[in-house]
C-alpha cells in the first residue's frame, strides 16, 4: 500500500488541528441564540418602599410567521409584548430578580427608552441607576430618558396607536424633537456639565385620549428632580437650548386673523459677557421661516408688510423664550439653558472663582435676546386666499 | 518512519516509470518490406481499427498503405493515392521514389524513416505508405475526422462580444487565435505530453511582449511532467501550478478566442492542448479572474459600475452567511430592532441553532447546483423546480428554517455566480464553510480571523512568480486603471507592468476623442 502522506503535510495539519481545537474549546461561551434571548423593548424604574425600587421590561413575545399565508394580515406582524416587574435594591439586582422570571435571557440591547418614575426622580439618586445603564455592556448610551408623571410602568402597558409597542412610540418621539430629547450620554454629560443640571422629557398620559404626550420637561438640579414645566415653556426652553425643530409660529396681526409660519432653520447662539463684573447674556436667535398660512388680508408680497410681520414674530419668540426664563432661572434658580458652560469658554478663569456659588450669581446674570428673522417665502399663493385684488390690503 | 516510506516510494515509481512501455522503438525501417509490415503487424495486434491495405504500384512493386479507419480521409486516399498508383500506364523503369512523388498529388507530404515516426503519423491521421525496396515510407497529410464545429462557449457567454469558442481539436483552436493576431510575432511551440496519449501542448505568446524568462518558466514546467495521459488542460494545470494547495486558481482556463488573444496581447502566456476547448493562460491576478470579456467591449461607465457591483458581490458569497450566523448567535445588538424582531418571530419555530441552519441550508444549494449541472437536460429543469420548493417554500412553511435564512442563501447562491470564471467561485464557495464555522464558534471576530487568513494566503500566493494580488499589493497606482473600475480605451496605454514590461505601451497617448478641440487648432 503506498500512502499518499507526505510528511511536508502532516506537520500543518497537526498544527492546524491543535489551531482549530484551540478555536473549539474556548469559542462559543458566550454564544446566545435569538430563541434564546428575551429581548427589552422598553423598560422603567420606580421607587418601591423603603429603599427598593421597581424595574419594569416591556419584553418581546416572537411569534412564528403563520406558516406561508401571507393573508394572515397585519395582526400576525404586530409584535406581542409582556410587561413584568421586579422590586429589588438597585437596577441590577431588580433586573437579576426579572431574570428568574423569563426562561429566556434577558438582553438590553435593544431597549431605546428608560421611563422614570416621578416619585423616584423627585427622590433623587438617580445617577445610581443610571450607572448600570452606562457600566453594563449591553444598555445603549444612546437610549432615550424620560421621566413619567405618574408610575412609569403604567406607562410601559399602554398601547400606542401608530407605533407597535411603547418604546418604540417613545423613541419615535424624541427622534421628532417635538419636545426635549435627551439620551442616557446626554443626561449624564448635563450632570458633570459646569450648571449640574439636566432637563428630560415628562410623559404624560391624557386619560380618555389613549394619547402620550411627552411635550412637558422635568427639571433636574444634580440628579434630583426639583420641577416640571408645561409645554409652552417647553417650548421657548427648546428655543433657548437650540433644539427646535418642527413648530409653527404663528401671529395675530388683527383680532382673529393669524398668520402662521413654518420655521425652516434656526439657530441659538449664546454671547456671554462680564463688564464691570456684571455677567451678563445676549441670546442671539436667528430664524428662517416660510408663510404656511394666511389668515389676514395683508399682502405678504410687500415687502414693507414682511419687515412687519418679521418684527411681530420676533416679539413672539422673544415672548416664548421669556417663559422659561422667567419659570426655571428665576423660579427654580436652575441652569438648563447652558449659561454656564458659555461663560465657562469664554471666561475660565472668572468661572473657577464664582463655580462653587453659581447658584447665588445665576439669578443676577442679565439675559438679553436678540431676535433675527427672516421671512424667506411666502408660500404657494400670493394673495390671501378667496379675497379679490382690492380687499388686499398693501401696506 | 515517513521519510523511509517516501523513499520506498519514489523507488517504486521509478521501477514504474521503467516498466511502462514503450510506444515506438527507435528503429530504422529497413528496406524489405515484410520485415517492416511484420514489426507493424505485431504492434497493432487486436487493433481491430488499423487497416493495412496492400496493393501493387503499376502491377508491379508491392506496396503497403496503413491507416486509421476513421481518422484519415478515404475518399481522398482513393482519388489521389490509389487510383494514380495502381493504374498500369506508365512509369515502369523510374525508380519507385520518382514516380511516387509525380503521381500523388497530396500538398501535405512527409518522408519517415522510423517505425516510431510510422506509428506517430498513422495515429495523428496521416496514412503511411511503405514500398518494397524503399528505406523510408511516406506520411500523407489526409487526416480527417469528426470535429465538433465552433460554438458559442456555454459557460462563458456574453451579451457583446464574439460569439465564437474554442473547440477540443488544437489545429481549430491555434487557428482562431492566428485569425485574431495576424502578426507573425505570435509564437506556438508545440510540445507533447503524455506516454499513452502523446497529447500536443502548444504554448503561445507574442515575441517582444513577452517576458523571456517567463517563456523559459513555463516550458520547463511543462517539460518536467511525465504523467501517462492529458485529457484535459486541468491536468496541466494541476502539475505547473506554483502553490498546489491553495484554492485559489493560478491560472485561469477560458473557452474564448478574444479572452486569450487579449491575454497575450498583454504579455501573458496561452498553453494550448489538444482534445480540450479549455485553454490555460499564465500568469493571473486576482483580479483578472473578477474580469469579463465583456467589460471590455461595453461602455467603460457601465464596465465599472458592474466590476464595482462584482466585487461587492464576491465579498457577499464569502461572508453573508457568515454575518448571518455571527449576527443572530453573537451580536444581536448590531442589527436595527425591527430587523431583529421580524429575524425573530421567523426563527421561533426552528429547531437547530443558527449555525447548523446555516450549513443544512448552504449544502442542500451546493448539492441542488451540482445536480443541476450534472443531470441530463431534460432532467435538470424539475430538480430545480423540485430544489426551489423545497427550499423556499416547504422548509419554510415546514418551519426547519426560516424565511431570511433561505434570502441569505439565495443571494449568496446568486453572487457566486457572479463571478465571471467558474474555478474563481468554486473557491470562494468553498471557503465559505470554515467562515462559517468560524462565524459560529467566534462570531465577527471569527470570521474577521477567516478573512485575514484568506487575505494573508493571497498575499503569499504566486503565480508564476507574479503577485497574485497585483496591482492592489503591491500597489501600483497606473494599473488601478483597470481592477475595481475599467478605464476607457483611449486611457489604457500601458500594458500590466509584470507581465508586459518588454513593451510598455499599448497604443500613443492622447487619443481621446475630442473632435471640436482638435480641429480648431
Amino acid at each position: 500500500m503506498i500512502l499518499f502522506l507526505p510528511q511536508n503535510i502532516i506537520k500543518p495539519f497537526l498544527i492546524l488541528l491543535f489551531l482549530s481545537a484551540s478555536f473549539l474549546l474556548t469559542g462559543c461561551w458566550d454564544r446566545r441564540e435569538v430563541n434564546d434571548t428575551a429581548l427589552v423593548l422598553g423598560a422603567s424604574i420606580d421607587k418601591e418602599k423603603g429603599k427598593n425600587i421597581k424595574l419594569t421590561v416591556q419584553i418581546l413575545i416572537p411569534r412564528a410567521m403563520s406558516g406561508g399565508q401571507q393573508g394572515a394580515g397585519a395582526s400576525s406582524t404586530n409584535p406581542q409584548v409582556l410587561v413584568r416587574s421586579a422590586i429589588g435594591e438597585n437596577m441590577a439586582d431588580a433586573a437579576s430578580k426579572l431574570q428568574a422570571k423569563f426562561p429566556r435571557k434577558i438582553f438590553w440591547g435593544h431597549c431605546k427608552a428608560y421611563i422614570i418614575g416621578k416619585n423616584l426622580a423627585r427622590e433623587g439618586g438617580i445617577r445610581k441607576q443610571i450607572d448600570f445603564l452606562l457600566r453594563h455592556p449591553e444598555p445603549r448610551e444612546r437610549a432615550y430618558l424620560f421621566v413619567s408623571d405618574g408610575e412609569a410602568a403604567d406607562i410601559l402597558e399602554f398601547k400606542p396607536s401608530l407605533e407597535q409597542y411603547m418604546g418604540e412610540g417613545l423613541r419615535k418621539s424624541s427622534v421628532m424633537h417635538i419636545g426635549i430629547s435627551t439620551t442616557v450620554k446626554d443626561f449624564e454629560q448635563m450632570l458633570t456639565g459646569e450648571a449640574g443640571a439636566a432637563v428630560l422629557p415628562l410623559i404624560k398620559v391624557l386619560t380618555g385620549k389613549k394619547t402620550v404626550l411627552v411635550t412637558e420637561a422635568a427639571i433636574f438640579k444634580k440628579d434630583k428632580m426639583i420641577g416640571q414645566i408645561d409645554t409652552k415653556i417647553t417650548r421657548g426652553l427648546l428655543w433657548l437650548r437650540n433644539e427646535t425643530q418642527v413648530a409653527a409660529i404663528s401671529v395675530t396681526h388683527k383680532k382673529g386673523e393669524t398668520i402662521s409660519l413654518d420655521p425652516v432653520r434656526q439657530t441659538t447662539k449664546l454671547l456671554p459677557t462680564i463688564e464691570k463684573g456684571k455677567w451678563k447674556i445676549l441670546v442671539k436667535v436667528t430664524s428662517e421661516g416660510s408663510i404656511v398660512q394666511n389668515g389676514s388680508n395683508l399682502d405678504i408680497m410687500s415687502p414693507d408688510i414682511t419687515k412687519k410681520l418679521e418684527k411681530e414674530i420676533g416679539k413672539d419668540i422673544k415672548q416664548r423664550m421669556n417663559l422659561p426664563l422667567k419659570q426655571v432661572k428665576k423660579g427654580m434658580n436652575v441652569d438648563v439653558f447652558g449659561f454656564a458652560d458659555a461663560f465657562y469658554r469664554k471666561y475660565p478663569k472668572e468661572w473657577e472663582k464664582v463655580k462653587d456659588h453659581w447658584d447665588k450669581i445665576l439669578p443676577q446674570v442679565d439675559v438679553k435676546i436678540a431676535v433675527k428673522m427672516r421671512l424667506r417665502r411666502p408660500g404657494l399663493s400670493t394673495t390671501p386666499a378667496g379675497l379679490k385684488e382690492n380687499e388686499v390690503e398693501k401696506k | 518512519m515517513f521519510r523511509n516510506n517516501r523513499k520506498r516510494l519514489l523507488k517504486q515509481k521509478q521501477l514504474q516509470t521503467q516498466q511502462l512501455p514503450v510506444a515506438g522503438q527507435q528503429d530504422l525501417l529497413s528496406s524489405d518490406l515484410d520485415e517492416n509490415l511484420q514489426v507493424l503487424r505485431s504492434m497493432y495486434q487486436d487493433c481491430f481499427d488499423v487497416a493495412f491495405r496492400t496493393f501493387l504500384i503499376s502491377g508491379q512493386t508491392k506496396a503497403v498503405l496503413i491507416y486509421v479507419e476513421g481518422l484519415s480521409n478515404i475518399e481522398e486516399i482513393d482519388d489521389h493515392v490509389l487510383t494514380p498508383l495502381m493504374s498500369e500506364t506508365e512509369g515502369m523503369g523510374r525508380s519507385p521514389r520518382g514516380m511516387l512523388e509525380k503521381k500523388i498529388h497530396i500538398s501535405k507530404m512527409k518522408e519517415i524513416r522510423t517505425v516510431a515516426d510510422c506509428i506517430e503519423n498513422i495515429s495523428i491521421g496521416n496514412p503511411v505508405l511503405l514500398v518494397q525496396q524503399e528505406m523510408s515510407g511516406l506520411a500523407l497529410g489526409l487526416p480527417k475526422w469528426e470535429k465538433r464545429s465552433i460554438e458559442e462557449p456555454t459557460a462563458e457567454s456574453v451579451v457583446r462580444g464574439p460569439r465564437e469558442g474554442f473547440v477540443e481539436t488544437l489545429g481549430v483552436n491555434t487557428s482562431l487565435l492566428r485569425r485574431k493576431i495576424k502578426s507573425p510575432d505570435l509564437k506556438m511551440k508545440s510540445m507533447k505530453i503524455g506516454k499513452y496519449t502523446s497529447t500536443h501542448v502548444v504554448i503561445a505568446y507574442i515575441e517582444g511582449l513577452v517576458n523571456q524568462t517567463l517563456i523559459e518558466e513555463v516550458k520547463n514546467r511543462l517539460q518536467r511532467i511525465e504523467i501517462d495521459s492529458v485529457l484535459e488542460s486541468g491536468y496541466i494545470e494541476e502539475l505547473i501550478e506554483d502553490n498546489p494547495y491553495s484554492p485559489f486558481p493560478q491560472l485561469i482556463n477560458t473557452e474564448r478566442p478574444d479572452v486569450a488573444a487579449a491575454n497575450l496581447l498583454e504579455g501573458r502566456v496561452v498553453i494550448l492542448v489538444d482534445g480540450t476547448p479549455f485553454v490555460l493562460i499564465a500568469p493571473v491576478s486576482l483580479f483578472s479572474l473578477l474580469q469579463s470579456p465583456e467589460d471590455y467591449y461595453q461602455r467603460y461607465l457601465i464596465s465599472s459600475a458592474i466590476r464595482l457591483l462584482r466585487f461587492v458581490f464576491m465579498v457577499f458569497s464569502l461572508v453573508l452567511p457568515s454575518l448571518y450566523v455571527a449576527i443572530l448567535t453573537y451580536h444581536q445588538e448590531m442589527v436595527p430592532t425591527s430587523l431583529l424582531i421580524s429575524a425573530a418571530s421567523s426563527r421561533e419555530t426552528v429547531p437547530f441553532p443558527a449555525l447548523v441552519e446555516a450549513l443544512l441550508m448552504e449544502i442542500t444549494f451546493e448539492a441542488l447546483r451540482e445536480a443541476g449541472v450534472r443531470l441530463p437536460k431534460q432532467v435538470g429543469a424539475a430538480v430545480s423546480i423540485v430544489g426551489a420548493l423545497v427550499i423556499g417554500q416547504a422548509a419554510v412553511q415546514a418551519g426547519l428554517v426560516s424565511a431570511p435564512m433561505v434570502i441569505v442563501v439565495a443571494i449568496t447562491g446568486v453572487s457566486s455566480f457572479m463571478v465571471p470564471h467558474y474555478t474563481q467561485g468554486i473557491a470562494l464557495r468553498m471557503l465559505r464553510f470554515p467562515i462559517i464555522f468560524l462565524a459560529g464558534i467566534l462570531g465577527l471576530l471569527g470570521i474577521m480571523l477567516g478573512v485575514i487568513t484568506i487575505v494573508v494566503h493571497l498575499c503569499t500566493l504566486r503565480s508564476f512568480g507574479v503577485p497574485y494580488l497585483t496591482p492592489i499589493a503591491p500597489m501600483k497606482g497606473r494599473e488601478l486603471k483597470d481592477t475595481l473600475i475599467r478605464a476607457p480605451w483611449w486611457m489604457m496605454n500601458t500594458r500590466p507592468h509584470l507581465t508586459g514590461e518588454v513593451n510598455q505601451y499599448r497604443q500613443s497617448p492622447g487619443q481621446k476623442p475630442n473632435p471640436s478641440g482638435g480641429d480648431e487648432q
